[in-house]
Parts: C-alpha cells; structure tokens; sequence
C-alpha cells in the first residue's frame, strides 16, 4: 500500500499504531518513534560561528577579520575565511491542534488522530533537543490553549509530553486564528511544524500560515488524517454526527462516495498546492501507518533537500 | 373485475411493509461521529433532492410489488366486455353449428377423424358446459346448412342423441352458409345471451370471400357471441391425395368417337409425390396406369379415351391406385362417370338455300364432315333440302338447319318440341336469311335475336376468340390453342347477335364463342330436355374460312354430339345436383327403381309433362354411380365430389382470419383445442383470470427494483 505521499510504511516498523496503542504513556511512544528513526537527521541550512568547521572561502572586502584563518595565510599567503556549520540555534514551535475533529479514531485505526499526532509532536520534539534545537509546544483549538515557551534542555520533552496528555479537547476549532496569534508571538526567525486535520476554515487557515511565511518562518504541515476520511469505507446508511457542532446527516454512503471522495479530494489537493505555492512542506500522516516510517521518510527529504 | 378470493385482499395492507421498513431504518441508523462533515453536507446537499426521488421510486415500486402478489392471491377475474354483468348467469341460447363437410372425415389425433372429435366436443357442451333452461338449436353446415334440430330445445339429452347420430356429408365447406343460418335462428331469440358454436376443422377453403359475407359475419357477431371450436389441434396439415373428374366433355358417344375422360389429381401435401391413376370401365380389369410425379400442392391432369363399341350405357371408375400412405381422405380417391354409347348418331341436316349447290351449298361441307367416309361413321345424316315438311324428327338426335331462311309456324312449333323433349338444334344463318320472320317466330327457340349484317373491314377479318370459351365442357377442349385452335379461320360478314333475355334460370342464353372483336360468335340456351345453338356466321365459306380450318371438323362434333346428347347430357352430376332423366312415353304412370352407391334404392314415380315423361331425383348426396331401372329401362347417372374438398389446409390464424370476415373480435373466443372449450366458454362468459400476468408483472418489478436500486446506490 502507498499513501498520497508515496510513502510504502516499514513492515517491521517499531512505532506501528498497533504498537504504539500498547504504550499507555505518551512520552515512552514518542522514545520508541525517535528510537525508531536515525539520528542525527536533521541539519541546520544556516551558515554561523560555532564550533564545527564546515569550509574555506576567498576573502572579500567587507568580512569580518576576525573570520580570516592566519594559519592558512601564514601557508600561503592569502586571506581565506573559515566557515562554521550552525547546529544549535534553531528555534522550533510545533503546533498542534486539539479541537474535538482530531478525536476521529476510524474503526481500523488503533489511534485517533489526536493520539497519532501526539505521538508525533513529542517525537519530533524529542528529536530537535536531542540536536539542542529550541522547541516550544502551541495547543491550538478555539484559539491556543496551551503554549509551553522555547526551550532545549532534556526535561522539556517531559514538558511537552505531559502538557499534551492534560490538555482538554476544544469543542470548536478556529486555527486560522490561532496560527495569526502565534505567529505574532514567534520574534525570531524559526521552524513551525503544524500537525492538524486542517477540517475547518481552509482559507483562514492558508492566510494563517501565510502570516508565518511573510515572518520568514519555515513551515512544516503535518495533515493528520484517518482512513475513513480519505477512503470512505462505509457501506450501510447511517447517521454521521457532527464532532464539533450539533448536527447529523443521515446518509446513503454508496450513494454519496463519489461525490464525497471528489470533494476531499480537492479538499487535500487545494492544501498541497497551498503548501507549494507557499514553499512550504506537506506531510500526509496517516493514523494507520507507523509514525516512525513517515517521519523518518520525510526528515531524509528534507535532508536530501538541504545539501 | 372481481376476486375469486377476496379474502386475501386484506393482505394488500402488507403494502405498508416497505413503508414501515423505510420508517423503521430511518429510526434506527447506526451513529457515526464523524470530522469530515463539511465534505458530507456538500455531497449531500448535492444528491439531497436526487436521493429523495429515487428513495420515492424504490418505495413505490416495492410497495407495487407488494400490491401485486396480493393482487394475485386473490385471483382477480377480468369480466369480459362482450357479456353485460346482470346477463353472466342468465338464460342461453346456443345455436351449435357443426361442420359435417366431407373433410372432417380426416383422422386428426390419437387415430380419431376430426367429426368423432366433434361429436365428443358437442357431447361436453350439451351435457357439461350448457345448464338445464338453456335451449340449443343443431345446424349441419356444409356447403349448405341444414338444421338438425331447428327450433330451440330445452331437451339437452335429445340434442345430444341427435348430434350422435348424424353422419357426414359429401359436399365442401362454406362457413358463410353456416353463419347465415345461424344469423336467422338468433336474430329472433329472446334469451338475454345468445351464442354460436362453430365446430370445424378450420379448412382455409371454407372461407370464401363471397360478396355480402362480410354484413352477414358482422350481423352475427353483434347479435351472439361466436365461439369457434378447431377439431384439429396444430397446425400442421394432414396429407392428402385427391382425385377429381372434370364433366365429360361428351356424354354420348359412339363406337368410332371415343370418350374424353379428364381427371385432374391435386397433391395437398408438403413433398412432391409419385401418383398412378387407373381407369375402370363397367366392373372390367382396370386400364393401364397413368403415372405423374406431382409437386408439392401441384395438380396434374391425367386423360383417357376409352372406345365404348357397345350401344348402351357405360359407368366406370377412374381411381388412385397408390394413395394408403399418404392419404387423410379416402371418399376423394375415385370418382364416378357415366357415359352413353350409341351405334351412330342420327342427325337431320336441313339445307334452307340449296339454290346454289356444290360446294357453295351452304351444307357441303356440314354435311362433308358428318360423313367422311363409310366404314367408320360417327354420325348419321340425312339432308332435306328447303322445308322439313313432313319429316319425323324424333328419329333423330339432333336437326342443323343451315342457310335458315325463314320458318314457319309449323315448323318452329316441330322444333320446340323436339328440343323440349331433349333434341338439339343447331342453326347456321345465310345471305337469305329473313331477319325479321325469323325473330318473330324463334323468340321462344333461339338463343338471340339477328339484328344486323355486319361486314368486317378487308384488311381486318375477324377470328373466333378461344380465350372467351366459357365452362361448356364441350367446347372444354379448343381453350389451349396450341392443341386445337379456333382463332385461325377469319370472319368477314356475321350477324350481330343479341341473346334473348329469359326469366327462367336455366333458358338463359350463353354466349359460348366470342369474335374477336367481342361480339357474340357462337350463342345457346337450354329449352326443356334439350339446347339450342346458333352461330353468327354461315356453315360455307361464303362468309367465312372456318370449314377449309383444322378446328372445323373436332368443333363440328364437339358440339353435335353435345347437343345430341339430349337428356343424358346431365349424366354427370355435382354433389346435390337434381337428376332429370327422360323416359319412353310408354312409361307414363309407372315408377323406376333408383340404386344408390350407398346400396339404398328409391322408387320414383314418373312425370308426365310439356318435356315428355321424365324422372327427377333430388338426393344426389353421395359420390358414385346411381342405377336408374324399370321394367324394360335401365339408364344410370354419376354423381361427384366437389374438387377443393382435399384441402385440408386450416386457417393459419383463426381468429384474424374470422375478424377479416368480419367477426368482431370481442365477441369471438377461438378454442384451438377440444379439451379448452369449457375454460374458454367460462372465460367467455366470466372473464379471465389474470393471476399469472400479475406474477410475472411482480417479478418484473422485483427485477426492475433490483436493477434501480444498483442504480442508484442502494446496494452495497
């Protein structure tokens, strides 16, 4: 089986759902997912002054002299200048939306997307302290309900997880505004991963991260999906409740599907393309395939895509 | 319509099942809490309207099938239209008319003829199916119809033995005849329904297409219900091989003429057939066969031509020899003739214009012909030139008077005696001829009046035209010009010839030979025992070229000896035809003794009249030789089939078939098979059940409910 990422998930993958739904503690899931992927994955695109030395270049009138290596000047008498590889000063801030649609576990889902997308949250910030990145944790529903500040030291995984774990569904979803409001809250040029079913408000939502992109952010989407909402299995006619509002369809599934698969599907086409003409990343996640696999799928992109 | 169980229309509120159910479901629907739901309620909203009339459609057609398996259970009748409601249990009168025509002799199923299946079907009728106060009329219908038991009776029983004991008749069918007699009896009856059996074997030729048939099936069909009963189930013909003899073209011959006997056999079957016919002469050994491959519903003739040196009356048989195997009908295997032979043939010859002499007299060459030569003599003339006078014409067989000048009163009183008492006559007119005396006083003789002279043009002589020789058998034999043609003499001056209208049927003249020009040629009419004949033109060439012709000689004798025949020229009779037979004036007063074919005798007496003393039998109802005897007399006459009775093709759709005759097709039930008549009659009366059509009508709709409900998306 490919997902619409075309990512094959790993057979054998350590943070399989089912596995993962074994695991009562939110925190020794996301250990398993990260102790699952490869290390050391993700890479800084920023030049700076640290410790690790990344290459030489010809001087040019206007750097600094401080950079230029005397040692190679003493050798060959010309000035070059030492490059350093940045690795530490990342300031990441994962988002992740809570609202009452992401409690959508499908009948052959062993999470609901609230659960897989806190599997990822706490992986991925597990991940960037381990690489002493900064992260902090926004809990968005009807605006955001938790924002836990910027930090890397290795209790703050702990942090995160438990703030995930207490945090209460939001009846409502309004994550257009949550993302204007944190984005005003980010100062400083960084990394938002966004993981979300994106349900509600799509415009508002694309103007949100907009605001993000105009701020010189990096902006990872995380679409969390479940497989009854890109499959539509049903076969019998039921009463489909609202999770959110109160209402209810009653419903023919055979006789809707067609339309239903049509109107989703533009739905994630209309976000992907989105996301491109934004320059941003689309991550599909869906909640029966292992986290591990996917994450690690697109970390290696993305790696790929920075040398 | 009504319901034979209506009890079990109460089970039509089972049509709220599918109401109930699509109730129910709505109620009961498994609960789904579901994200996506802005993406439901746009597909929904976009099938909402669709979905509500599909969901509509299904739950009416279920609820149709539903009401259409109650329907069913509870046998609803369709009344029929043709039988008002208050009338179904009513009084009936049925006139049962039954087909007794030779071909229901045909053997139909199981080794039964088609009449003991009939007599069967009629028995079920009178005994089952009719009920005690229904009164019954019984017609026998062939080619006409006679009534078995003509005034209505309430005696079922007695009806049913008279039908037992009828038996079949000789002649064809025609349906019409049937109709109309039938027709008579219901127009005058008062029962509230009237109805008319038919029981047949569906032969096509029954069917004619006689003018003023149609008015009398529409008259019937309105005034009962027509109820027509096949005695043949299929409608796969039964073979058969049939043999039928044309009237001798001459009855009387002599020991140097022979007879002329033409037998036309028909093969009424699907595959071509190898057929021999043997000739039978007075109980003698029969003649050498005649074989004749004969296709398929093809007819072949077969001719013979016996001497018969005897002077006395001949009978014979000519028969299929090889026809057991093939052959549905036995009584058209043979058929009968009767001929009279005579030493010679007297004949006066009466020259009225023998001033000329030689061969310029008008009776050289009449006379030339009816003497050609000593030894092998036909005929016996004797030639009286100017008036008859004093001659005694009972001696002869036939008077030919040619260059008639005038005749007087004598003498036309001679003649219509003669004639009267069975004599021919055979008159030849001249340039001498006296029209107006001759007009005068032959009215009552001669076929037509002489109006004028006519010259035809130089250069455009007029012929004898052979294609408008009618039915004389005669004259039977000049039709096909390529055997003997007559249109090869050219007339240049005849007299116009007007024939003399008569009130008596059998004195109407017959224009036998037309010029070719269409004027009459050749004119005769029967006058008593015996017929006259008259040309237009001279017997000489003086007017004509016809005497230096081939053809004279064979239509000389032709039609002397036609007319020569006298009395016995009706020695061969159609079915039902009268036989007038002529006797010596000695047997005034006394009776002759008739033996029929069937070996019954009758004894009738005889009839002095202005014909002489003759005998007429009227119960010519079998084919075969009739024997005519008394003390110092025996004659004999035959009698025979009618020719398309072997047909036993049937109609190939009954009921468009009796609709284009003018039955109305809802007053007509067609019961194909005997064994159906008492469900048809029912159904006649009552209406029929449509059970089975609202079984199939509910599977259809299953089907169709099946079909839709993939359709639209209710299945899974």
């Amino acid at each position: 089986m490919t997902d619409i990422n075309g990512v094959k998930p790993a057979a054998t993958a350590l943070a399989s759902p089912q596995s993962l739904a074994r695991i009562a503690r939110l925190e020794l899931r996301a250990r398993t997912v990260v102790d699952g992927m490869l290390s050391g994955m993700h890479r800084s695109p920023h030049r700076g002054s640290s410790i690790e030395f990344a290459q030489h270049r010809d001087y040019v009138p206007g750097d600094e002299i401080r950079h230029i290596d005397w040692k190679v000047y003493a050798r060959s008498d010309r000035y070059h200048i030492k490059q350093f590889e940045e690795e530490t000063n990342l300031r990441a801030t994962i988002l992740m939306d809570v609202s009452a649609s992401m409690n959508y576990k499908g009948s052959q889902s062993p999470l609901s997307k609230r659960e897989y997308a806190a599997v990822c949250a706490t992986a991925l910030a597990s991940l960037l302290i381990r690489q002493r990145d900064a992260v902090a944790l926004a809990l968005c529903g009807d605006g955001v309900e938790q924002f836990v500040p910027h930090s890397s030291t290795p209790g703050h995984i702990r942090v995160i997880a438990e703030t995930i774990e207490k945090v209460q569904s939001s009846s409502k979803s309004s994550l257009g505004s949550s993302l204007h409001d944190l984005a005003e809250r980010m100062q400083r040029r960084g990394l938002l991963l966004a993981l979300s079913d994106y349900l509600a408000e799509p415009d508002e939502i694309m103007r949100g991260l907009q605001h993000f992109r105009h701020r010189h952010h990096e902006v990872v989407l995380f679409h969390v999906l479940d497989r009854d909402e890109i499959e539509f299995p049903f076969k019998t006619a039921a009463s489909f409740n609202d999770m959110e509002l109160d209402t209810a369809i009653t419903a023919e599934p055979n006789a809707l599907r067609r339309e239903y698969l049509a109107s989703f599907g533009a739905f994630v086409e209309d976000l992907k393309r989105g996301c491109r003409e934004l320059g941003m990343d689309y991550v599909l996640l869906r909640t029966d395939q292992p986290v591990d696999t996917t994450l690690a799928h697109y970390l290696a992109n993305r790696m790929n895509r920075a040398r | 319509m009504t319901f034979l169980n209506p009890i079990l229309l109460a089970a039509a509120a089972l049509v709220s099942i599918p109401l109930l159910i699509h109730l129910l479901r709505r109620q009961k629907l498994p609960v789904i809490p579901w994200a996506a739901m802005e993406f439901l309620r746009q597909s929904q909203s976009k099938l909402r309207r669709r979905v509500k009339i599909e969901e509509l459609i299904l739950l009416l057609i279920r609820m149709s099938i539903i009401a259409t398996v109650v329907f069913a259970l509870a046998r609803p009748v369709l009344r029929s239209l043709s039988v008002p409601i208050i009338s179904q249990n009513s009084r009936v009168y049925a006139v049962v008319v039954i087909d007794n025509s030779y071909s229901m002799g045909q053997v139909a199923e199981h080794g039964n003829t088609a009449w003991q299946t009939t007599k069967r079907t009629v028995h079920q009728l009178l005994t089952s199916i009719l009920r005690p106060g229904d009164d019954v009329s019984v017609l026998l219908m062939n080619h006409s119809t006679t009534p078995l038991i003509g005034s209505p009776t309430y005696d079922l029983a007695m009806a049913d033995r008279q039908v037992q004991n009828a038996t079949l008749s000789y002649n064809d069918t025609d349906f019409t005849s049937g109709a109309r007699a039938a027709l008579a009896l219901v127009d005058h009856a008062t029962a509230p329904v009237r109805e008319v059996y038919f029981f047949t074997d569906n032969q096509k030729t029954g069917m004619s297409r006689a003018p003023g048939q149609r008015a009398v099936w529409q008259k019937l069909s309105k005034a009962a219900n027509v109820v027509w009963v096949s005695a043949i189930p299929g409608s796969t013909p039964v073979a058969n091989i049939a043999l039928h003899l044309s009237p001798p073209s001459r009855e009387l011959v002599t020991a140097n003429l022979p007879a002329r006997l033409e037998a036309t056999v028909s093969n009424y079957s699907g595959e071509t057939r190898n057929i021999t016919v043997q000739l039978r002469l007075d109980g003698g050994p029969p003649s050498a066969p005649q074989s004749m491959e004969i296709p398929a519903y093809g007819s072949q003739s077969a001719v013979f031509t016996p001497y018969l040196p005897q002077p006395e009356t001949h009978f014979g048989t000519v028969t299929i020899a090889n026809s057991s195997t093939i052959d549905g009908l036995a009584a058209d295997n043979s058929a009968s003739f009767v001929l009279h032979s005579r030493s010679d043939i007297p004949v006066l010859l009466q020259d009225m214009s023998p001033a000329s002499g030689g061969s310029s007299a008008s009776s050289f060459y009449l006379y030339t012909a009816l003497q050609p030569d000593s030894t092998s003599h036909i005929f016996a003339p004797t030639l009286v030139n100017g008036s008859l006078g004093a001659v005694n014409l009972s001696k002869f067989a036939c008077v030919v008077i040619t260059g008639v000048t005038t005749l007087s009163t004598n003498e036309s009183a001679a003649l219509l005696h003669f004639v009267s008492a069975g004599g021919g006559l055979l008159v030849f007119p001249g340039p001498s001829t006296n029209l107006a005396s001759i007009n005068q006083l032959t009215a009552s003789l001669l076929p037509a009046k002489l109006t004028e002279r006519v010259i035809a043009p130089t250069n455009q002589p007029l012929t004898l035209d052979s294609g408008s020789i009618g039915d004389d058998p005669s004259l039977e034999i000049f039709r096909d010009a390529s055997i003997l043609n007559i249109g090869d003499a050219t007339f240049n001056t005849y007299y116009n010839l007007v024939p003399t209208p008569s009130h008596e049927a059998q004195a109407v003249p017959h224009i036998l030979v037309k010029f070719s020009n269409g004027k009459p040629a050749v004119v005769s009419r029967t006058l008593g025992l015996g017929k006259v004949i008259l040309f237009a033109s001279t017997a000489n060439t003086e007017w004509n070229n016809l005497p230096a012709r081939g053809a004279y000689l064979p239509l000389l004798y032709q039609i002397i000896t036609s007319l020569a025949a006298g009395p016995q020229a009706h020695m061969n009779l159609a079915l039902d035809a009268p036989a007038v037979l002529s006797l010596p004036i000695a047997f005034t007063g006394r009776s002759v003794t008739i033996t029929r074919p069937d070996g019954r005798t009758a004894v009738i007496p005889t009839v002095l009249g202005p014909n002489g003393v003759t005998v007429q039998y009227n119960n010519t109802d079998v084919p075969g030789v009739y024997k005519v005897a008394a003390t110092g007399y025996h004659d004999a006459f035959a009698v025979t089939l009618p020719s398309d009775e072997g047909d036993l093709r049937q109609m190939t759709n009954t009921a468009a078939d009796l609709q284009q005759a003018g039955v109305n097709p809802a007053r007509l039930t067609v019961v194909n098979k005997p064994q159906q008549l008492a469900a048809a009659i029912h159904r006649s009366r009552y209406g029929s059940e449509i059970w089975r059509s609202l079984i199939v009508a509910a599977l259809l709709l299953m089907g169709v409910e099946s079909f839709l409900a993939r359709i639209f998306g209710r299945r899974g």
